[in-house]
């Protein structure tokens, strides 16, 4: 019997050698990813920098962000440093809170905006318990994230706690990633209003990517924002949807202004 | 004829009278059941002595009679028509929370001011979240269930009680039950669902599905945050078995652990006994769920065959067994899925198994009891999965001898990762990561073997 049991245990100590290896070379900590989920019709950007330091984007319609998640994430690291809240329409909101439940989120940057959908309850509810610190984009002109990457808020710049808004879309954070290859910029569901207010505004938003707003509607995405980031690739995330996301005319005028369009209901997981 | 003998009979005899009554409908009151009764016993004096027949029409009269019970009366909910109503009730059970909805089942329910024994289901938003033993009052259009493709969603439901779905209704939560003033029994499912949901909770903060969804499924029995896609996987690969508390699942686990002690040099006697120990810490551990326990009386009785040395000893058992779930709920026999296929797999297992030993003699012993074993149970279960699900997996047998080795391992460390977890939280995140490595490997080979496409769907 002992010499069965040492065999048993050396397979089993094998099994277990081996499930280490295959995680250690699976997941490079040293990579640097931006990856834009195919969740359907809503939004989620996964910004994963060297480091096991994570930027989570909003969150999709449903919980399908937890699957992408586990594919790009290594299965040890249960720690996200940073979740962004664009605006909390369903859209966007909705796969964060299974996030926020099931990951240690270290601080939570939203805008406080008044909503009152039962989602948006569950969001601030589940935040308060789990005593998450939440950061408002107003404190901050840019936020170092790596002695390389800097994330710089772009809109809005004023506090909006509590601010009703006839449009929810128009509170959407605006953040641009600057690394050094290149530069992205996150426009949330902004509407063709807050474009004009942020090219007034006068801040640099050229970017080399740029998260085509609110599903690639005919209400965001006009010229002068889209000459103003002059993008190489735009990328457009949407899903099966009934408002006729994305707006032909909006994909028209994307390629006419030099940017290679791509989609995620066409070609999955979009990564950079 | 010996005292068992007879009693065996009656059984069989209940059974064929439940079977008959499935596929026929027969409207049967008790003046027809005492017709019956008559004539049972002027065919029992006549024919002197054979009280056997008497005995088996007695019982075939009785399984007719149990099923007919079964059917939703004239007061059920069943007999409403599709219409606007309000109606009040009791979350009953844990709300499954689905990948972009959310199903609760009401209970007790009142509808104009009425009370209905059924239950109903209510499809919803994600958010808010509804907790079990929420009172609610919604405002419901009813729905009766409709049959999918080949799949009556209807009869699923009914196996249930469940006749009327209400779908994205109006709900607005009026009380909640308090279980600490009721009765002993309360208290007891009080605090068997906070372990089961503590179990859950554990298990998503520490992996993300498909491997939370996976590892709640086969040890906790809670399939609600499954996806389409592993779903599918796993139907095309011929394992879909292993993502639920079968007879089937756990027959096979419990064999294998109990070659695995004998293996190790242990007795039959002792392996019965460590898997007797084995499987009552794991039904204490998840609560005493019905599908658990029906599951463990299966491998139970395949286990005392393994013990006696002879498996077709556990025959017996396994007629008695199903006698009595039918008892239970008769309905079981031709709705659910479940229950006949952990049956036949039992029954294959015990009737084929050494058949296929004998064939695979050239075959090395230890691969060749996870062979036989593996063979046996999909001999008898092949046909119905093939009704059911309309796919043939020719590599289902690859799949399954790959895999379900592996099975009781992960069953043990999923049980060591939902006890221990609690204890101390690094050991969850060890057990953890060794549990999704497992479940990591039997997806990336369903995958490899599934795109081969040997698998035949119509």
């Amino acid at each position: 019997m002992p010499k069965k049991l040492k065999i048993f245990l050396i397979i089993i100590f094998f099994i277990i050698f081996i499930i280490f290896c295959v995680l250690y070379f699976n997941y490079n900590n040293n990579k640097f990813e931006v990856i834009f989920f195919n969740v359907g019709q809503g939004d989620s950007v996964l910004i994963n920098l060297p480091g096991n330091n994570e930027i989570l984007i909003d969150g999709g319609p449903d919980k399908t962000v937890l699957y992408k998640l586990n594919k790009y994430l290594p299965v040890y690291n249960r720690d996200i440093e940073l979740m962004i809240l664009t605006h909390p329409h369903a859209d966007h909101i909705t796969g964060l809170i299974e996030v926020l439940k099931r990951y240690n989120i270290k601080k939570i940057m939203r805008t406080g905006v008044e909503d009152n959908s039962e989602i948006y309850k569950e969001f601030i509810n589940i935040s308060n318990k789990k005593n998450i610190k939440i950061i408002k984009p107003e404190d901050f002109d840019k936020i170092k994230l790596d002695d390389k990457n800097i994330l710089k808020i772009i809109y809005p710049r004023e506090n909006l706690e509590n601010k009703s808004f006839s449009d929810l879309n128009d509170s959407s954070i605006v953040v641009k990633l600057d690394t050094p290859e290149k530069d992205f910029l996150f426009t949330g569901d902004i509407s063709v209003d807050i474009e004009k207010e942020i090219i007034v505004n006068g801040v640099d938003i050229s970017a080399d990517i740029l998260k085509v707003a609110h599903q690639g509607s005919n209400t965001s995405s006009s010229e002068e924002f889209i000459k103003a980031v002059s993008p190489a690739f735009a990328v457009i995330p949407v899903g099966e949807n009934n408002f006729g996301h994305p707006s032909l005319r909006v994909i028209h005028r994307l390629e006419r202004l030099g940017a290679q369009i791509l989609r995620t209901d066409q070609s999955g997981d979009i990564v950079f | 004829m010996h005292i068992s003998n007879k009693v065996l009979w009656a059984v069989i005899s209940f059974v064929l009278g439940i079977i008959t009554s499935s596929f026929f409908n027969f409207n049967i009151n008790i003046f027809i059941i005492y017709i019956f009764f008559l004539i049972a016993v002027i065919v029992a004096i006549f024919l002197n002595k054979k009280i056997i027949i008497f005995i088996f029409i007695l019982f075939f009269i009785l399984g007719i009679y149990r099923f007919n019970l079964s059917k939703p009366d004239f007061t059920s909910v069943y007999n409403l028509n599709d219409s606007k109503v309000l109606i009040t009730g009791f979350v009953d059970d844990l709300p499954e929370h689905k990948i972009n909805k959310q199903n609760i089942i009401l209970n007790n329910i009142i509808i104009n001011n009425k009370n209905y024994k059924n239950k109903i289901l209510i499809i919803t938003e994600l958010y808010p979240e509804y907790k079990i033993n929420n009172y609610l009052e919604i405002e419901c259009d009813l729905k009766t269930p409709e049959k999918f493709e080949n799949f009556d969603y209807g009869a699923y439901l009914a196996n249930k009680r469940i006749y009327k779905i209400c779908y994205y209704p109006e709900i607005k939560i009026v009380a909640n039950k308090n279980f600490t003033s009721h009765s002993f029994r309360d208290g007891g499912k009080n605090f068997f669902i906070n372990l089961k949901l503590k179990q859950i909770d554990l298990i998503k903060n520490n992996l993300s599905p498909p491997h939370s969804a996976l590892l709640s499924a086969i040890i906790l029995d809670e399939r609600s945050e499954m996806d389409a896609y592993t779903k599918e996987l796993f139907s095309k690969a011929g394992i879909s078995h292993i993502v639920a508390i079968s007879g089937m699942n756990m027959a096979i686990i419990g064999f294998l652990i109990f070659w695995g002690f004998v293996y190790l040099g242990l007795s039959r006697k002792k392996s019965f006994k460590f898997i007797i120990i084995f499987l009552i810490f794991y039904v204490l551990l998840i609560g005493f769920m019905a599908s658990a326990i029906r599951a463990v009386i299966m491998s139970l009785i395949l286990m005392y065959g393994c013990k006696e040395g002879r498996l077709s000893s556990s025959t017996r058992a396994l007629i008695f067994a199903a006698g009595f779930l039918l008892l239970l709920n008769p309905r079981l026999l031709r709705w659910d899925v479940g229950f006949q296929l952990s049956f036949l797999a039992t029954l294959g297992i015990i009737y084929f198994y050494t058949i296929f030993d004998k064939w695979l003699k050239k075959i090395p012993e230890k691969i060749r009891a996870i062979l036989a074993v593996t063979l046996s149970a999909q001999i008898l279960t092949l046909p119905l999965i093939f009704y059911y699900f309309n796919i043939v997996s020719f590599i289902s047998l690859i799949t399954n001898i790959l895999i379900l080795p592996v099975l009781p391992v992960l069953m043990v460390l999923g049980l060591l990762f939902i006890s221990l977890g609690f204890i101390w939280s690094k050991i969850a995140v060890v057990l953890g990561i060794l549990i999704w490595g497992i479940l990591e490997v039997i997806i990336k080979i369903s995958e490899i073997l599934v795109s081969s496409g040997f698998y035949f769907k119509i």
